[in-house]
């Protein structure tokens, strides 16, 4: 399989460089440092939009060294693990830019964010 | 460690040969330099393969110069290495997102923490846009962890060395599976086992672990070690009243017992020194921690 093919579905590849990084516990940061793709560069990857195919080229075969894959395995990569759905934790702060809590509702909020906490805790 | 030593040390780890890895905290080793005029580090280390202590712990344990000095002497019997936990991204071959997981379920004892992680690290994004680990286990340590200023003048951090040794002896179980055989913790500070048992279950139910291979992890508390040194001898029974007065206090104790029928009764209960003189002479017995 060429890598012009892979160039060509640059989206998809992207969405596979993401998938890999998630089902092998890796972020974006570690990621980048173990196969020496900076940062920026992983992002314009994983979004698709590397329009260099010798950039292309370069950064892809470091992929693929680290993960021991070739060019097919990266087009037809098929996630690990389905997408779970995360329990959120929502903020609503409405107070003015700068203000600053009093102690004693800082105390507070504090306290219902240990709640909530380990009302997850006991949840899962 | 920084560099080749971290290298080094993943590759001794990675060789094969099945290891015997014991981690190191403070309380245990100011307990080893009370009692070492009565049983030698040799007795006690020249079983293992290796020994750590995380930089977290090692901090506390250079409060004392008796301590400090134990630790050294101990690369006369054994393999000692004190690892920085900057260094754990390495030993998890750079699964930030993994690591991540484990610092934060070695914490779930203390709510504050958790909300902390998940405030101040995670910030409400997907796990693998967290900041570089660097970065946000300097924030976790300088601004997460309680702390005291000690009358020499250092920040003691509240839970620093129980945590990281939690961690680290996860890191050893699961990435190291292969070629560690058994991962001992010389502690007696409940934090420490309650860090390490919490962890545990909620590894056990993670997708992300449950389905891995990895070794146990087991404890030698202050109070195991007494049991251990009278079967094997290290301590005989005309002195064991007087060293029990001189280094034990009643403590809580999980353990289990043998009753008449073979079945395991299981307990975990505050024993005064008299019990515990009593509980020497009971081979039915296995202290867990």
């Amino acid at each position: 399989m060429s890598m012009e093919l892979l160039f060509e579905n640059r989206k998809l590849i992207g969405k596979n460089i993401l998938n890999i990084i998630k089902d092998n516990g890796y972020t974006k940061s570690s990621f980048s440092r173990l196969t020496n793709i900076s940062r920026p560069t992983l992002d314009k990857l994983i979004k698709g939009e590397v329009d260099s195919l010798a950039t292309f080229k370069t950064h892809i075969q470091k992929i693929l060294e680290s993960q021991d894959m070739n060019e097919e395995q990266l087009l037809n990569y098929v996630p690990k693990y389905k997408t779970k759905k995360e329990l959120v934790f929502a903020l609503s702060d409405n107070a003015p830019e700068n203000h600053a809590l009093n102690p004693k509702a800082q105390e507070m909020f504090g306290i219902l964010e240990d709640i909530v906490h380990m009302c997850e805790l006991y949840y899962n | 460690m920084k560099g080749e030593g971290i290298k080094e040390l993943k590759k001794y780890l990675s060789i094969g040969k099945p290891l015997k890895v014991c981690i190191l905290d403070n309380n245990s080793v100011e307990f080893l330099t009370w009692v070492r005029k009565n049983v030698s580090p040799e007795k006690i280390f020249s079983q293992y393969d290796m020994i750590l202590i995380p930089k977290w712990v090692w901090v506390e344990v250079c409060d004392s110069d008796n301590r400090k000095s134990y630790i050294n002497d101990l690369k006369h019997y054994s393999k000692v290495q004190i690892i920085d936990e900057v260094d754990y991204l390495t030993l998890v071959d750079y699964k930030e997102a993994e690591l991540y997981y484990l610092f934060l379920y070695c914490c779930y004892n203390v709510s504050r923490l958790v909300s902390f992680i998940k405030k101040n690290i995670l910030k409400n994004r997907p796990v693998e846009d967290l900041d570089p680990y660097e970065e946000w286990l300097n924030i976790f340590y300088e601004e997460g962890l309680d702390q005291r200023k000690l009358s020499n003048g250092r920040i003691q951090k509240k839970n620093a060395g129980e945590i990281s040794i939690a961690v680290l002896s996860y890191i050893l179980s699961y990435y190291y599976s292969g070629s560690i055989d058994t991962i001992t913790i010389f502690s007696s500070d409940r934090d420490t086992y309650e860090f390490v048992s919490k962890a545990k279950e909620i590894l056990y139910k993670d997708e992300r672990f449950k389905d891995r291979s990895n070794t146990s992890i087991t404890f030698k508390s202050n109070d195991f070690l007494i049991y251990e040194w009278t079967r094997l001898g290290y301590i005989n029974e005309d002195n064991i009243d007087a060293f029990v007065d001189n280094y034990r206090q009643t403590r809580r104790i999980k353990f289990t017992r043998k009753k008449q029928d073979n079945s395991i009764e299981e307990q975990d209960k505050l024993i005064e020194n008299t019990v515990f003189l009593e509980m020497l002479k009971d081979s039915t017995i296995h202290l867990i921690f």
